[in-house]
């Protein structure tokens, strides 16, 4: 059994800062899922779990054992790069069986591994070509079974499907779902495609700027989001975000909204005249001819199953709605959107959910 | 020394983002590990004695008994005497011969012919261009000399279209000696030149000289502003390779004329290997042994400075 | 021959302007092979078919150069210097390359700035301390130095190499369990084989035609390599045109003859290293 846990993560290149304190309990057999902008230090972070990257402070944990020290090889890791990294000099075959070489097993044993893994992924009739002679999707298997073979306690993967095109993607996603269940190991895996991470994960891993911004399954961070941060990055189309300005009597208001706004959260708020943030997810806004939302329509994406439309409020203020497919709207026209109150969220001016 | 004095193109642009994974110490061990042989080997034939040759340059020794402290004098007489000052003009008159021919009518070809050497036609000429390359250059010396004797091919020619009052013996004869070596390393050179610029030529876009022709431009002006801007890195090479060549020409002059008639011919080179060798100079011949070093290097740099900033 | 390459007049110019490089190019060869076939003892001329070509002039140069053991003595030199230098080279490009962050540049900044070094700058004092190893006179002479004066051009060389070599393979190696020398051995080295194929070659070539280490180092011609022997053995036959051409035609038949077997990997590995060099 081999969970892994982080106290107090810090990396940094030179005196730049890029992982600043992460601590992370993940459980034997999660599938965990590191979502967060360009830049955030997804990568970083997995690759200091796999041993590719020193630690500048803080201690990393597989199982019972400090790993801060211990090489790559010995973690009981294996990794899956988005450019797959196969031995372009190697078939297959020894792509798949090159870790067990090095590891001295034998030669029997070897054979029966590698031809299990290329029966899982589907593989066998591939096994005696070059990754040259190879497509995109098959190079993945190549690179997870070259994975799979060496039985390592925790998969690493770093954006392993953004080389693929998006039907192969969809695919693989569902694939890398079934193997997890059949291997039963830790996976971690880093992306920056939401749907990825919403539809794999049994944990995501919210990150900005080297910090976490929330842990929690997919449900929990699209209902109940810690921050504006992670508001505005889970869920698709984006939450709509508005200024408001709570006043005593639990309401709020803002130019945006055509009558005072009450909402149950305010209810036991004293202070009034505070600065917050509405926010709602187009998916929760519906017409409503008596609602608080009314603007014009700026633009429309009818996708047959639902429509999208982008209406401009007053105050300057655009949002996004997910309407039904067959809604008659127009370009141009006035309409008039409501939601439920308690699929409202509200944020703090420092960002935190109130 | 300087990054641009000592560095011939980097070739690639270091990548920005520098591999990780490289500051541990095992890793830094490792490196020194796998860097020490060749490192090894390097200090102990190039950079010691190169300091040897620093240090003896200072010195006035006869190779066999005692030395002594020499000062400067040494350097001073390689930048004031005559003869020393005419060796060394020989070898930058030599630049001219080895870089100059090869060069332009490199050029020549490359912008005539525009496109890639296809083909049995495109073998042939590689294979054959690139034989002076193959062979020692010492055996280059000794077929030129024959060509250059007296009863030589040039001479057979001249006779033959009846200039025979131009027939010499080019090597012996003071004005044309120091020509007639710069033939042979151009002789040496020209193919490598050519199939380096030809090979460059066939790389730039050839709808640049379609966009010209329709603006109007004659085949000067394309010559001009489209091939000797898109060749200025293979020029680059072709003149630094070809500079090095003329400044460390040792092994032609030592076969075809022995640095004669007089000191003609003789060359840096040569006249190290005399002064420590015959002459028993040693300080003198390190003094010149690292001018010449510091002629290569203020040679080049301005060429590899020139082709660079590309980027 | 390319489709453009055919009739437009500027191709035309280029054609007779490269048959006559060619010429000029063959013409030193043809006009030695002719000598080398003219009557022993004889003045020939330039270029002249020798009315009864005497093809035994080769045989007593090969005899009297001593050529059989010429061979042997090139190719131990080869022998000592290429392997070694190549292996030891490509080590090193490999640390410089793949091992070392931006702090170590200078290191190859070291090794870069004898790329320009002339041999002749530094022959004065290997003489002395070669002398000092008791190796003058034997063929470590010549392959010692050979080593040391290689390895800017060779590290600089694999060095190149190895900065394209994508960095996820090292990791990927490093993952499935491979130490450095392993990852090496059984993932860059095979991938480097294009280079270090281009590299052996330079290297070979510029050993077989070394002329300047052995005529100061070694004084017994049958322990220099092919060029160095060359000289020698002009300075004893230089009259006689017809052994002197003979002779000198076999000296540089064998590399001619490699270099034809191997046309297409010998001008590469001399373009790229002259682009690179
Ligand atoms: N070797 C390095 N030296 C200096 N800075 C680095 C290095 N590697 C990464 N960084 C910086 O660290 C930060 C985090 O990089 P990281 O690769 O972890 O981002 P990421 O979240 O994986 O982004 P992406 O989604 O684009 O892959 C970036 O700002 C990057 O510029
Ligand atoms: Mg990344």
């Amino acid at each position: 059994m081999a969970g892994l846990t982080l106290r107090s993560v810090h990396k940094a290149y030179g005196d730049v800062p890029v992982i600043k304190g992460v601590d992370l309990d993940i459980e034997h057999g999660q599938f965990v899922v590191f979502v967060g902008p360009s830049g955030c230090g997804k990568s970083t972070l997995l690759r200091m779990i796999a041993g590719l990257e020193d630690i500048t402070d803080g201690e990393i944990r597989i199982g019972d054992r400090v790993v801060n020290e211990v090489e790559p090889r010995d973690r009981g890791v294996a990794m899956v790069f988005q450019s797959y990294a196969l031995y372009p000099h190697m078939s297959v075959y020894d792509n798949v069986g090159f870790g067990l070489k090095l590891a001295g097993t034998r030669k029997e044993i070897r054979d029966a591994k590698i031809r299990a893994a290329a029966k899982v992924l589907q593989m066998e009739h591939l096994l005696d070509r070059k990754p040259g002679q190879l497509s995109g999707g098959q190079r993945q298997r190549v690179a997870i079974g070259r994975a799979i073979v060496r039985e390592p306690d925790v998969f690493l993967f770093d954006e392993p499907l953004s080389n693929l095109d998006a039907a192969l993607r969809g695919d693989m996603r569902m694939e890398l779902a079934r193997l997890h269940s059949d291997l039963d190991a830790t996976m971690i895996y880093v992306t920056h495609d939401q749907v990825e991470a919403m539809t794999l994960a049994d944990k995501i891993v919210v990150l900005d700027g080297g910090v976490v911004q929330q842990v929690g399954s997919p449900l929990e961070l699209y209902n109940k989001p810690a921050n504006l941060f992670v508001a505005g990055f889970i869920g698709s189309p984006k939450m709509n975000l508005i200024s408001v300005t709570s006043q005593a009597g639990g309401t709020v208001v803002s130019p945006a909204l055509a009558a005072p706004l009450p909402l149950p959260a305010l209810q036991h708020d004293l202070s009034a005249e505070a600065k917050l943030t509405l926010g709602i997810r187009p998916h929760d806004l519906a017409l409503a001819p008596d609602g608080p939302l009314k603007g014009q329509v700026r633009l429309i994406e009818r996708l047959g199953n639902e429509t999208i439309v982008r209406v401009m409020l007053p105050g300057n203020t655009e949002i996004t709605a997910a309407l039904p497919g067959q809604d008659r709207i127009e370009t141009g026209e006035t309409i008039t959107l409501g939601f439920k109150a308690e699929s409202a969220h509200l944020f703090c001016e420092d960002g935190a959910r109130f | 020394m300087t990054d641009k004095t000592t560095s011939i193109p980097d070739a690639l642009p270091t990548s920005k983002r520098l591999p990780p994974s490289r500051g541990s110490r095992k890793t830094r061990t490792a490196a020194w590990l796998f860097v020490a042989p060749a490192f090894i080997a390097y200090a102990a034939f190039v950079l010691a004695p190169l300091v040897m040759s620093f240090y003896y340059s200072f010195l006035r020794w006869d190779g066999i008994g005692e030395a002594s402290f020499h000062g400067l004098t040494n350097y001073i007489t390689v930048l004031t005497d005559r003869d020393l000052l005419q060796i060394i003009g020989n070898a930058f008159q030599l630049v001219l011969y080895f870089t100059l021919i090869p060069v332009v009518l490199g050029l020549a070809v490359a912008s005539a012919i525009r496109s890639h050497m296809a083909g049995r036609f495109g073998t042939i000429t590689r294979t054959v261009l690139f034989l002076p390359q193959v062979i020692p250059l010492v055996a280059a010396g000794i077929a030129w000399s024959w060509m250059f004797a007296s009863t030589g091919l040039v001479n057979q020619t001249l006779k033959a279209i009846g200039l025979s009052s131009w027939a010499r013996g080019w090597l012996g004869d003071f004005v044309w000696a120091l020509p007639a070596v710069g033939i042979i390393g151009a002789w040496v050179l020209l193919g490598l030149c050519t199939m380096l610029l030809v090979t460059g030529i066939t790389k730039i876009d050839p709808s640049l000289y379609e966009a010209a022709r329709l603006d109007g431009a004659r085949p000067w002006h394309e010559f001009r502003y489209i091939t000797l801007p898109g060749l200025r890195q293979e020029i680059g090479v072709c003149i630094t390779v070809t500079v090095i060549a003329a400044l460390a020409s040792f092994d032609i002059v030592y076969i075809s004329t022995q640095g004669g008639p007089g000191i003609t011919t003789t060359v840096p080179g040569l006249e190290i290997y005399r002064l420590a060798f015959a002459h028993r100079q040693v300080g003198l011949a390190s003094a010149l042994a690292i001018v010449l070093m510091v002629l290569v290097l203020i040679s080049i740099a301005p060429v590899q400075w020139f082709t660079r900033d590309k980027k | 021959m390319t489709a453009t390459a055919t009739t437009t007049p500027n191709t035309l110019i280029a054609r007779s302007l490269i048959i006559l490089l060619m010429i000029v190019t063959l013409l030193p060869f043809l006009s030695m092979l002719s000598a080398a076939l003219a009557p022993q003892g004889t003045y020939p001329n330039g270029l002249q078919w020798p009315a009864d070509p005497q093809w035994g002039n080769f045989v007593r140069a090969f005899e009297v150069a001593k050529m059989d053991q010429l061979l042997l003595s090139s190719t131990l030199i080869v022998l000592g210097v290429v392997p070694i230098s190549v292996l030891i080279a490509t080590m090193a490009g490999y640390g410089l390359a793949k091992l070392t962050t931006n702090k170590y540049k200078w290191l190859y900044l070291v090794f870069v700035f004898g790329l320009t070094l002339p041999f002749e700058a530094v022959i004065t004092p290997l003489y002395y301390e070669v002398r000092a190893l008791g190796l003058l006179n034997t063929r470590f002479a010549i392959i010692l130095p050979l080593i040391g004066l290689y390895m800017p051009f060779s590290v600089y060389w694999m060095r190149a190499h190895f900065l394209n070599v994508p960095h996820d393979l090292t990791e990927a190696a490093q993952l499935d369990g491979a130490t450095r020398w392993k990852e090496f051995w059984l993932v860059q080295v095979p991938l480097a084989r294009p280079a270090i194929m281009s590299l052996t070659i330079l290297l070979f070539l510029w050993t077989w035609n070394q002329f300047l280490l052995p005529v100061v180092l070694v004084q017994d011609p049958m322990q220099r390599t092919m060029a160095g022997a060359l000289g020698a053995f002009q300075g004893q036959w230089g009259t006689d045109i017809p052994l002197l051409c003979a002779g000198s035609l076999l000296i540089l038949a064998p590399t001619v003859a490699l270099f034809l077997l191997f046309q297409r990997q010998f001008v590469a590995a001399l373009m790229q290293g002259a682009v690179k060099g």
